[in-house]
């Protein structure tokens, strides 16, 4: 077994392979960073649907829940990349599951690759006067 | 001629050496500073979440709310009341009734924001 060579392979391969682990590193942290900024608006989007739908037709429906979700989102990001919105209401209670594309601040210096973020929110409608669940 | 022949252990050791334990230190050296940056945009971005949920559910006043959330919570992500900062653009006054406000937080070089609506 010879023992001459280089060491400049082993040299390049580790660094070009801490380089790849820093950039995985790089994309999970901004994937967590997006995940809970749509977390946010999830919540703040069908809370807001909840309270728009009581305060107008007194009752938590479909529709109304869904039309005042795209109202929220409209004016408040309109530059969400909205790729999936299911909403399920069930009586005063809802759940929305929602999956936006955000663009990696570091990988779109390479490419125009952006990744999808779902999140799940829930929101129940309580009675204002009393706090009772309606 | 070939700039390093793979096979050949010619070369100086020393120059070798500083080089590729340079090289993976410098890129080494990228992490903490990205690790600490998205610890802190998390953390900035939980308090702006909570923030936009105390102020869509409570009719008490914007300022006092968003100041309650961050004291109330800051220390427990690790990030330092006296660091962060707030500010609230609403379309109209921020404590009417169905105000839009817009929370924005900011610390050293992270912000985030939400929009929650007034009850």
């Amino acid at each position: 077994m010879s023992e001459s060579g280089s060491i400049h392979p082993y040299g390049l391969g580790f660094s070009a392979l801490l380089a790849v682990a820093i950039l995985v590193v790089s994309v999970a942290g901004s994937a967590l960073v997006a995940n809970q900024r749509l977390q946010g608006i999830a919540d703040l989007a069908l809370g807001f649907a909840h309270q728009e739908s009581w305060n107008q037709i007194e009752e938590i429906n479909d529709q109304e829940i869904r039309e005042q979700l795209n109202h929220y989102l409209r004016i408040a990001h309109p530059d969400l990349k909205l790729n999936k919105l299911q909403l399920q209401v069930s009586g005063y209670e809802s759940r929305l599951v929602m999956c936006a594309g955000f663009t990696m601040p570091f990988v779109t210096q390479f490419s125009d690759a952006e990744i999808t973020s779902c999140v799940e929110s829930k929101a129940a409608t309580f009675d204002p006067r009393d706090g009772s669940r309606l | 001629m070939r700039l390093w022949n793979i096979n050949s252990s010619s070369g100086n050791v020393a120059i070798e050496i500083l080089l590729w334990s340079l090289i993976p230190v410098l890129i080494l050296s990228y992490l903490p500073s990205f690790v600490g940056t998205t610890q802190h945009q998390l953390a900035v971005e939980s308090i702006a979440r909570h923030a936009g949920r105390a102020l869509a559910i409570s009719d008490a006043p914007a300022e006092q709310l968003v100041s309650e959330v961050i004291v109330d919570i800051a220390d427990d992500l690790g990030i330092g009341r006296n660091d962060l900062n707030f500010s609230l653009s609403c379309n109209v006054r921020c404590d009417e009734p169905r105000a839009w406000v817009e929370i924005t937080i900011t610390s050293k070089r992270v912000s985030a924001s939400q929009t929650a609506v007034r009850p």
